[in-house]
């Protein structure tokens, strides 16, 4: 299967937790440039679908291509090209907010003043100049997920991956995530948001709704 | 470089965390690792001066020296000659020298109640140990610590004798005494009526029919009045030597083995409890690129770093009571208290850092089926 110049391609791919239930069924898409919203119920998959595409788990059937190869395993393109921002945040613990970034840019190759200068800067546009020498544990939800933005784009990823960027975040903290993310989309970058907010739709190119492709959801609406 | 700092830094930094959050992990890697470094380098040591025993013996015996000695007691002592042992033995004449003492029960006793050995001298014995001055000294105090060609007083029971002090002859190496006072063989009679031990030195010049020799003193042993005589030949020393440094190779590596085993099984088990907390941190780094090699190595390293440091302090432990251990079982002082430092870190110890180091890697093999599980299943 070739993949366009700039584009990700999924074809048919399925991937499950255990044997006996799948988390992905039969999912084929093609992924521009821009930024793509994947909308749905919780357990509807689009998470697992994010840590596909990023290469932290393999689909069971199917093939899932980047434009530079297979992401799965692949060092290179998580070194440089990949940005993650999980649900859980996933900072390191044990260094502070400046190391954390320091961290994230030293694996893209950044270094010296080139480093201290991104820091810098994404620091200031997520409004954590204040809180860089600050342990995670220290900061508030919202500013872990800023924190969790900060270093996920240090390096200027083409790939930057969001899952549940905004659960729980006020209105303030929502608009300053928006406007980062629409401020570092163009027209080579693959910005995929996996969000159930809708205050997200606003920014998305794409929008790809879990809810029509699965028919649970009536299901789900029935219980309520 | 940057990279690799930020991360060995990091790497470290939790490392530290972990253990001072769980500290039973790495005490009972160390602990495991010290106690059994510390039982198997005693182990080994002890061969090791068992061996360095020997060959000070065979060293002192000489090559071409064969020591029988034969213990007289009443009342063959009074009814057999003083020299019927030498009677039989005349037959090596023909491949070497005899040199013949007789042991009296009686001690020479200084001042300072030290006492000594004390051997007469036939003439035929005196002849071969021309060095010392027998036609002027009656008594010769054989040393290599009190400076010659001076006098000790000594005592013999009662008696006082004035002794020539004079440096120890070759020869007399094979007797394995330090210190020993050498008299006329007239007084044998005298001392040596309720018994005596005859202490013959064989110096053989044929040292090519060494086996032959021995073969004849065994068959002079057979004589009903020789019975008991003990034969102590290089080939018997070497003999022991050979079996020695055979079971000792044996220990050594059954040691080894069992060291790298054990240590194994315990920092696997702790490696597996150990698992989910390392797995987290590593899938972070994991998901930003950095290889699951890099992260199975540095667990190795901690590994390794724990084992060998457990090594050495079990090592040193065991040199800091070494004089208490082998004194108590029994080593000369000489030998047991030969710079322990140098015996603990030697060569023959080495296998046991080889093996700890071993056992250290094998026990970090569970963590690497973990660091291949997927990042997607670790991190949400």
């Amino acid at each position: 299967m070739n993949t366009l110049p700039g584009h990700i391609t999924c074809k048919d791919i399925s991937y499950g937790y255990s044997k006996k239930s799948l988390a992905l069924e039969h999912f084929s898409h093609e992924f521009n440039p821009g930024i793509i919203l994947l909308k749905g119920f919780s357990g509807c998959g689009k998470s697992t679908l994010l840590r596909l595409l990023a290469g932290f788990l393999k689909p069971s059937s199917g093939t899932l291509n980047t434009p530079n190869g297979k992401p799965y395993r692949n060092l290179e393109f998580q070194r440089n090209e990949l940005g993650f921002v999980f649900q859980q945040l996933n900072l390191l613990p044990l260094a502070s907010l400046q190391r954390n970034l320091e961290i994230a840019g030293a694996f893209s190759g950044l270094s010296g003043k080139a480093l201290k200068a991104c820091i810098e800067e994404w620091l200031r546009t997520l409004g954590l100049e204040d809180f860089n020498n600050r342990m995670p544990s220290t900061l508030s939800g919202g500013q872990q997920q800023r924190a969790a933005i900060a270093r996920a784009l240090i390096k200027s990823p083409t790939y930057a991956f969001f899952d549940e960027p905004t659960s729980g975040l006020d209105d303030l903290n929502t608009q300053v995530i928006i406007n980062t993310l629409r401020n570092f989309s163009d027209s080579s970058r693959f910005i995929i948001i996996a969000s159930h907010d809708a205050r997200l739709e606003v920014i998305a190119d794409e929008i790809i709704d879990f809810n029509i492709r699965l028919p649970l959801e009536g299901h789900l609406a029935s219980l309520v | 470089m940057k990279l690799l700092i930020l991360t060995f830094a990091y790497l470290w930094k939790d490392t530290w965390h972990r253990w001072f959050e769980q500290p039973g992990s790495p005490f009972a890697k160390g602990l495991i690792a010290t106690i059994l470094t510390f039982t198997s380098g005693l182990i080994i040591v002890s061969f090791s001066l068992q061996e360095k025993t020997l060959r000070l013996r065979l060293e002192k015996m000489g090559m071409n020296n064969i020591v029988m000695t034969k213990l007289v007691s009443f009342p063959e002592s009074q009814n057999l000659p003083i020299n019927y042992i030498e009677g039989y033995l005349n037959p090596l004449n023909e491949y070497g020298d005899l040199i013949s003492f007789t042991q009296i029960p009686q001690r020479a006793k200084k001042n300072n109640a030290t006492t000594y050995t004390v051997l007469c001298v036939p003439d035929q014995t005196k002849y071969m140990l021309k060095d010392y001055p027998f036609e002027k000294e009656a008594f010769i105090f054989v040393s290599d610590v009190i400076p010659e060609g001076q006098y000790v007083s000594l005592f013999i029971d009662d008696l006082k004798v004035q002794a020539f002090v004079c440096k120890k002859h070759e020869s007399l190496r094979a007797l394995g005494v330090d210190e020993l006072l050498l008299i006329p063989d007239q007084w044998a009679s005298h001392f040596a009526q309720s018994g005596y031990i005859k202490k013959i030195i064989f110096r053989n010049n044929e040292q090519s029919k060494l086996e032959a020799i021995t073969h004849l003193i065994k068959n002079i042993c057979n004589e009903p009045l020789l019975k008991n005589l003990q034969v102590i030949s290089p080939l018997h020393l070497k003999k022991e030597l050979d079996t020695l440094m055979s079971i000792s190779s044996r220990w050594k590596y059954g040691l080894a083995i069992l060291l790298s085993v054990v240590l194994a099984i315990v920092s696997g088990t702790i490696s597996i409890l150990e698992y989910r907390q390392n797995l987290y941190v590593y899938a972070l780094f994991r998901s930003m690129g950095l290889s699951s090699f890099s992260l199975f190595l540095r667990h190795l390293i901690e590994n390794l770093f724990i084992a060998n440091i457990a090594a050495c302090i079990a090592l040193l432990t065991a040199s800091f009571l070494h004089n208490l251990f082998f004194s108590t079982f029994g080593f000369s002082s000489q030998i047991s208290k030969s710079i322990p430092y140098l015996i603990y870190f030697n060569h023959e110890n080495s296998i046991l850092f080889i093996a700890v180091s071993i056992g250290a890697l094998l026990g970090g093999i569970p963590l690497l089926f973990g660091l291949f599980k997927p990042i997607g299943k670790i991190l949400e």
